[in-house]
């Protein structure tokens, strides 16, 4: 909570305001990101959940300005340290992207390229970032930061092709490749250990966490693994259908919930020593619903059991329950006190 | 467990080995190193472990889909080397499997009553007039509508896709299911949907399954017993309640401390392992030793059998007992 606190009180690294984004269709465009914003302070871990479809990536993929060819932005604001990402020119965002603002995505196999050894490829981020540096100091830089992330014998490792590595150190590699330049601010971390085992998955993430402290960065953690995020993020924002439904400080987002969605994802994983061995878990009915389906009123409404007929007509907004929380649902006022029954009983 | 006196699969000293070839060096693989299970009818045995432990490669020889290099495989109280292939095909029905993946699993092309009448065709469990009602009834107790039966697979939701992958495993009326990872690439809001269903039908039909896993915490709510496999081997099986209260092997705890867990306040201290699993060579010793924080001198002189060391509670290391204080 201390750490969240004063997070708030500096300017922040990344301000995203009523982001939209849409793929366009010949039917009319289909919008996957609907009015998000968010906010990740200096030295602040954010984390982002949601299932697939719920726009965390797409999202993720505009403030990096990568999204696909077919998709844009159709409202809203993003800023980088101050400046404007969406009027920024795509050579002056391309300067960025890389050296100040950095991606670690899911899977290093099909993000590293697999013809290109692994000195090379990160060598390459400076020849492009720092034109000044002379070759050998950069390979000396790319043993640094290999030692820096855990990686073992680093100078025969330059020589290496990435299908010569595990996926562990893959995963190490690419997030030495991330931090590189040294100037990184902001690091979106996309699914960054899913593809990996629970030992190496510890691996990483202690080191995200130690490298973001002893760097003062920022990070931007997506990911569906609400252990991940439990372990990890400072604040977290839940997406659902392209819409962030609750957004708190971590503890206060695993204590109290305050959105039934954000409730059911919590209740529904299975917990060691728990709960009564092969009875039901709590689930969530139906389905996330198809970004091309119409929608009136509450995304979330034909699955909740707290639904009510203003839930079908309005679309509730998101809006602040106390200092940096903040729910989108019509009812959380009385729901907050049923929820918080329930907990004082378990 | 009561019901332990004739195990429905009996596995013993299952072994298996691949040839990896990379240039012109051709090493040897242990996927599947001296395993031996036994699955009593109407109990979950998990197979916990990271990838390469040779999980999978246990449930292909136990479902037949490869043959083993040794050991024996009993079903029901019969050896399946014994059976000539009218009654292999037998066997065939009585076991069958749910793989990860439901959008890799089911033939684009076919609507969904064609996938799951299939089998039923295969082992001559309908007829012609009573195919349709038996499909309905199948899709009906996996929780679908009989309307699902016309659609084609990229019609329906994952957790409706690993429902249909349920219904044709269970189509056969099997007396034992082999799931590898059958939740996982399932969304959260859905998966315990899909386990709700496979606790229900294990209720109502008696089934058995053996269930492949890496998700700790599912594993602890779903099962009767806990394998951890390591390199090709068994390392530790236990009850789960003993095996999560008490596991006794240095990797069983390090994979418990390494699941996050969904609690901000209960954060893991420093990673549990370092390093990562070493393939290939298997010298002498404890093939976990390089990673273990614990490992003595003895450790890389001989290999620590799997033995006894409480009520239905096997480990193989040197220290279980000196570590269990």
């Amino acid at each position: 909570m201390q750490d969240t606190l004063t997070a708030l009180e500096k300017p922040s690294v990344l301000e995203v305001r009523s982001l939209s984004v849409a793929f366009g269709r010949r039917a009319g465009p289909v919008t996957v990101v609907r009015d998000v914003d968010l906010t990740v302070g200096h030295g602040e871990i954010v984390g982002l959940v949601g299932e697939s479809g719920s726009g965390k990536s797409i999202f993720a993929r505009a403030i990096l300005g990568t999204l696909p060819r077919h998709a844009e932005v159709l409202m809203g604001d993003i800023r980088f340290a101050g400046s404007d990402l969406r009027h920024m020119s795509a050579a002056l965002v391309r300067r960025l992207r890389g050296d100040r603002m950095a991606l670690v995505p899911q899977e290093p196999m099909t993000s590293l390229n697999p013809s290109l050894r692994i000195g090379r490829q990160l060598t390459e981020v400076l020849e492009v970032h720092r034109p000044e540096m002379r070759s050998a100091a950069r390979t000396e830089r790319a043993i640094e930061m290999l030692n820096l992330v855990g990686v073992n014998f680093p100078s025969e490792r330059l020589g290496q092709y990435p299908h010569q590595l595990s996926g562990g150190l893959r995963q190490r590699v690419a997030i030495a490749m991330a931090l590189i330049c040294g100037r990184v601010e902001l690091l979106i971390a996309d699914e960054p250990t899913t593809a990996l085992d629970v030992t190496i998955q510890a691996q990483i993430l202690d080191l995200f966490v130690r490298l973001q402290s002893t760097k003062k960065m920022s990070v931007l953690l997506i990911t569906h693994d609400l252990g991940v995020i439990a372990q990890t993020a400072h604040r977290v924002a839940v997406m659902y259908a392209g819409e962030i439904v609750e957004m708190a400080g971590v503890d206060d987002l695993f204590a109290t919930p305050r959105h039934p969605y954000t409730r059911g994802l919590l209740d529904s994983l299975p917990r060691t020593g728990g709960t009564a061995r092969k009875s039901h878990l709590p689930s969530i009915a139906g389905a996330v619903p198809s970004p091309t389906a119409d929608r009136k009123g509450c995304s979330f409404a034909d699955r909740c059991t707290f639904q009510i007929e203003i839930c079908h007509q309005h679309a509730p907004r998101l809006e602040a329950v106390g200092t940096g929380r903040s729910v989108r649902c019509h009812r959380w006022p009385e729901l907050a006190d049923q929820f918080a029954r329930k907990d004082a009983v378990s | 467990m009561s019901a332990i006196n004739t195990p429905l699969l009996q596995a013993t000293s299952l072994r298996k080995s691949y040839r990896l070839r990379s240039g012109s060096v051709v090493r040897q693989i242990m996927a599947v190193d001296d395993v031996s299970i036994a699955i009593p009818a109407g109990t979950t045995l998990a197979i916990v472990g990271e990838s390469g432990c040779g999980k999978t490669t246990l449930a292909k020889l136990i479902t037949q889909l490869e043959t083993s290099d040794a050991g024996d495989l009993v079903f029901d109280g019969q050896p399946i080397s014994a059976r000539s292939r009218r009654e292999r095909k037998a066997f065939s029905r009585d076991i069958q499997m749910i793989f990860q993946d439901p959008y890799g699993s089911l033939t684009p092309h076919f609507r969904v009553g064609t996938l799951i009448a299939e089998p039923l065709r295969i082992h001559r469990l309908a007829t012609a007039s009573t195919l349709p009602n038996r499909i309905a009834e199948i899709l009906e107790s996996v929780g679908l509508a009989p309307e699902i039966a016309r659609r084609f697979p990229h019609e329906l939701s994952g957790g409706q896709r690993q429902r249909v992958c349920i219904a044709r495993a269970i189509a056969t009326r099997p007396r034992l299911i082999v799931c590898d990872e059958p939740v996982s690439a399932l969304d959260i809001s859905v998966r315990s949907q899909i386990v709700n269903l496979l606790l229900d039908l294990q209720r109502d039909l008696g089934l058995s399954y053996l269930f492949i896993s890496h998700d700790l915490a599912l594993v602890d709510h779903i099962a009767d017993t806990i394998c951890v496999m390591y390199l090709g081997r068994i390392i530790e099986q236990a009850p789960a309640a003993a095996f999560f209260s008490a596991p006794r092997h240095p990797y069983s705890r390090a994979l418990i401390a390494s699941s996050p867990v969904p609690d901000p306040r209960r954060r893991n201290a420093a990673p549990a392992l370092q390093g990562e699993v070493e393939f290939g060579e298997i010298s002498i010793g404890c093939r976990f030793r390089n990673r273990c924080p614990v490992a003595a001198a003895k450790c890389a002189e001989t290999d620590p059998p799997l033995r006894l060391l409480a009520a239905g509670h096997l480990v193989a290391c040197h220290r279980a007992e000196e570590l269990a204080e």
